[in-house]
């Protein structure tokens, strides 16, 4: 129990500015990513839904 | 920090064509594939959270059947093989320790196996569902089509992936893999909108979306905490080194996860292994196999034996994390280093006592990291059965993958700009 202790204590956890600065920036960016890659798949399932309609009209 | 990137012109344009790499990726992933019943996975997926998982890790791909089904999970596979082989064959192990030729090497057999991979999924998938109403028509024109679709799909998303890795910015595979979870999140709010929020009244509303954003914020500050922390090993310099003389105390930093996401993606694709192959037989949700393997169903008070399940997934992210750390931190390189540079660890000889000291370090870290990311693993999946939700991919393993890419380019991305600026300090904030 002792060393588990020692061991804990001779470990360097990032500072709390660090920490919050960098759960944000997760957080953010993820939220925007997911914003884009929705947005973005969204433009991909439309688009192959023009070509199919255009294609039929073609033929 | 914009300054630095408006000076380092080959950046800026990695970052773009990484961009645009990903961009074009998640277009070709919404276009759907044809001949193919697009609805046909949805309900069992809405049931199972192992198949869930594996469908945020491609994207939505099982969900939607689109183009780029199987995305890259041919690859995952490939290099998870390509590990276990490692230690059975130790040939195979040394050509990856073998610089960077080794690597290179290494990384034209998985794609190779992946392809392979690609091929057989594509073909299992397009046969083994088509006449079972996957497939508007069982023919086997049909069922060529669409194996080549999925095939030739996979292929590119590996290329593009490796492409962004040697040629643009950041670790394509991890970065399209991190596209891939994100594109269940409008999903997952949608989930939790209609699980916790749907009829309540404004005050109660506020306060679920209040402490639903608590949950998840501290479920991340967590995470980054344990992908951060370190062991900082103190090193002795002492010597005249490249014609300057060094003298003083430095460390020698240990992650507490050095495999970051790596292990937990292997565990998480081994679990569900068994999820997979059953999807091929009827009725196959009455094994208990099947059930204990699908994470919906661990903590279950009402059959507490599934929850075996998660014992297995807690042992295999334990043994992961010894097992992949042994290829990315070498006790015996890092003693080595030292002894070339005239660093001492004090109060350790250098030689065999460096490596020892290093080992029995690395034994208790990894251990202590491999539980905290359990723990991070598995709090979520308890959560969402105690309010029965079965998908969230905010949680658990996704939330691991999501920190570790972000932070693995954000620091790539600091590195190369503080690398232009010679050493100025920069900080993103």
């Amino acid at each position: 129990m002792k060393t588990l202790i020692n061991n804990l204590k001779s470990l360097t956890v990032p500072a709390a500015k660090k920490t919050c600065t960098s759960t944000v920036f997760v957080i953010v960016a993820s939220l925007i990513v997911a914003a884009l890659v929705a947005a973005l798949s969204f433009a991909g399932s439309e688009l192959s839904l023009a070509v199919i309609n255009l294609i039929s009209k073609v033929l | 920090m914009l300054k630095a990137l408006a000076k380092k012109k080959d950046l800026r344009k990695k970052l773009i064509v990484t961009i645009c790499i990903l961009a074009v990726i998640q277009i070709i992933s919404g276009i759907p594939t044809p001949g193919v019943n697009v609805t046909y996975f949805r309900a069992l997926l809405q049931s199972n959270g192992t198949l869930g998982m594996l469908n945020a890790l491609s994207g939505n791909g099982l969900q939607n059947l689109s183009i780029t089904m199987l995305s890259i999970t041919p690859y995952i596979t490939s290099s998870i093989i390509l590990q276990l082989m490692c230690s059975i064959i130790p040939a195979l192990g040394e050509v990856q320790k073998d610089g960077e030729t080794g690597r290179k090497k290494f990384k034209m057999y998985t794609t190779i196996l992946g392809a392979v991979l690609a091929a057989v999924e594509a073909v299992g998938f397009s046969v083994g569902f088509g006449q079972r109403g996957l497939l508007m028509s069982y023919k086997w024109y049909w069922v060529l089509c669409v194996s080549v679709i999925w095939f030739v799909a996979a292929i590119l998303l590996m290329l593009a992936g490796e492409y962004i890795e040697e040629k643009a910015f950041g670790n394509g595979i991890s970065l399209i893999l991190l596209c891939n979870i994100l594109s269940s999140y409008p999903s997952d709010f949608s989930n939790v909108y209609t699980r916790f929020l749907v009829g309540k009244s404004a005050k109660a509303m506020a306060l679920r979306i209040a402490f639903i954003s608590i949950c998840v914020i501290l479920l991340f500050a967590f995470t980054v905490i344990i992908q951060e922390t370190e062991k900082r090993i103190t090193v002795r310099y002492s010597g005249k080194l490249q014609g300057s003389v060094k003298d003083d105390n430095s460390y020698f930093p240990i992650k507490l996860c050095p495999g970051t996401v790596v292990p937990i993606i292997l565990a998480s694709s081994i679990i569900s292994i068994p999820s997979l192959i059953a999807l091929f037989w009827e009725n196959s949700n009455k094994y208990w196999i099947v059930k204990a393997m699908d994470t919906s169903n661990w903590f279950s008070l009402a059959h507490p034996s599934y929850s075996v399940g998660a014992v297995v997934y807690f042992l295999l992210i334990i043994g992961f994390s010894y097992f992949y750390t042994q290829y990315i931190v070498n006790p015996f390189e890092i003693a080595n280093q030292f002894k070339h540079s005239g660093g001492v660890i004090p109060g350790i000889t250098p030689g065999q006592a460096t490596i020892q000291y290093i080992k029995k370090e690395l034994r208790w870290i990894i251990g202590l990291g491999a539980l905290a990311m359990c723990v991070v693993a598995f709090i979520p999946c308890i959560l969402s059965n105690v309010f029965n939700l079965t998908k969230l991919s905010f949680a658990g393993t996704s939330i691991v993958i999501i920190t570790g890419v972000f932070l693995e380019t954000k620091d790539r991305f600091l590195a190369e700009i503080q690398h232009e600026l010679h050493h100025d300090k920069i900080s993103l904030f």
